[in-house]
C-alpha cells in the first residue's frame, strides 16, 4: 500500500540543498512551460542560469515561476518538493560572480573549465542569464 | 551542440517513458509535479487523488508534460508536449483507461495511493493529456 506524506520544512530545505537538478514551471498566457534545469540552493534562494530564449521570455511576461526537485529511488519511493515564488534576473556585477561561483562549484561540469576570475567574462560572452527564485511557498510530498 | 527532436524522435522518447513533470496553471502561477503515465495513442493518461492539481487543471485544462532522458550535463533528450486536460468520466473509457494504467503500473493500484492520514479515501480520477503539439531538443 503506497502511502504519501507531507514532508515537514526541514526535510524539504534539506532535499533542496542536497539536489543539483530540478524542474522550472513557468506560464505565460494561462500556459504552462516546463524545462529541466541545474540549479544550486544557497538557503535562501534558488539560483540557475540560462540562455536567452524561450524560458527567459516567459519569465519576463510572468515572474510568477515554480521549480521542482525530486529524490526517486523506484516508483514506490520517493520525495518530491515544489518551491513557487518570483523569478528575479541577478544582474548586478558582484552579485553575478557570486552566483556564478555558487552555481558552478555545485555543478562543476556545467561549464567548460574556468578559473573564478574568467567566470564573469564567459558569462558575458555567452549571454548567460542569471535568476535567482525567491519562494514564498514550499511544499513537499513523500512515501511514507 | 543541442538540436531540435524529429516529431517521430520525441514521440518516441514520450512513448517510452513513464515518468514526466505535469505542468499547470493554479490561480495564475505555474505549478510542477512529476507523475507517472502511459501513452495511449496521441494522448497520455494519468491517474490521480482530487487535490490542488486537480483542481487547476479542471479550472484551466491548458497543460503540458515534459519528459527527459538524462545520461548527463551534455547528453541528454528532453520532450514538451503541450495539450489538453481530459477528465475521463464515462465508466466504460475510465475502466480501459484504468486497465492500460494498471498494465504499466502493477503496483501502483489508484485506491491504494492515499495520503496518510486522510480518512476517506475519495476516489482516483483517470484524466488524458490530448498532445496538440511535441517538440524536443537533445544534446549529444
Amino acid at each position: 500500500m503506497l502511502k504519501i506524506e507531507r514532508m515537514t520544512q526541514g526535510e524539504i530545505v534539506a532535499l533542496l540543498l542536497r539536489g543539483t537538478y530540478g524542474h522550472l514551471g513557468c506560464s505565460r498566457d494561462d500556459n504552462p512551460y516546463v524545462v529541466p534545469m541545474n540549479y544550486v540552493f544557497d538557503g535562501r534562494f534558488i539560483l540557475f542560469f540560462t540562455t536567452e530564449g524561450t524560458k527567459t521570455e516567459y519569465m519576463a511576461a510572468n515572474h510568477k515561476v515554480c521549480f521542482q526537485v525530486e529524490e526517486i529511488t523506484d516508483e514506490r519511493r520517493w520525495s518530491s518538493v515544489m518551491v513557487t515564488g518570483r523569478a528575479e534576473p541577478v544582474s548586478a556585477p558582484a552579485e553575478t560572480e557570486c552566483a556564478m561561483r555558487l552555481i558552478v562549484e555545485r555543478n562543476p561540469t556545467l561549464t567548460p573549465a574556468l578559473n573564478v576570475t574568467e567566470i564573469s567574462a564567459w558569462t558575458r560572452r555567452n549571454h548567460i542569464c542569471i535568476y535567482r527564485i525567491r519562494p514564498d511557498a514550499c511544499y513537499g510530498r513523500k512515501t511514507a | 551542440m543541442i538540436k531540435r527532436l524529429s516529431d517521430d524522435e520525441a514521440w518516441a522518447l514520450l512513448r517510452a517513458a513513464r515518468l514526466g513533470r505535469l505542468g499547470c496553471i493554479a490561480d495564475g502561477a505555474p505549478y510542477v509535479v512529476p507523475v507517472n503515465y502511459a501513452a495511449d495513442g496521441a494522448c497520455v493518461l494519468v491517474h490521480t487523488l482530487p487535490g490542488r492539481k486537480l483542481a487547476a487543471m479542471r479550472a484551466n485544462p491548458r497543460v503540458c508534460l515534459q519528459v527527459d532522458d538524462i545520461t548527463d550535463q551534455y547528453h541528454w533528450r528532453s520532450v514538451i508536449a503541450h495539450g489538453t486536460f481530459e477528465e475521463i468520466r464515462n465508466g466504460v473509457e475510465r475502466a480501459r483507461a484504468l486497465g492500460h494504467l494498471l498494465a504499466q503500473f502493477p503496483e501502483l493500484t489508484p485506491v491504494e495511493t492515499l495520503l496518510a492520514g486522510d480518512v476517506a479515501a475519495p476516489a482516483p480520477v483517470v484524466f488524458r493529456v490530448r498532445v496538440e503539439r511535441l517538440t524536443g531538443l537533445v544534446e549529444n
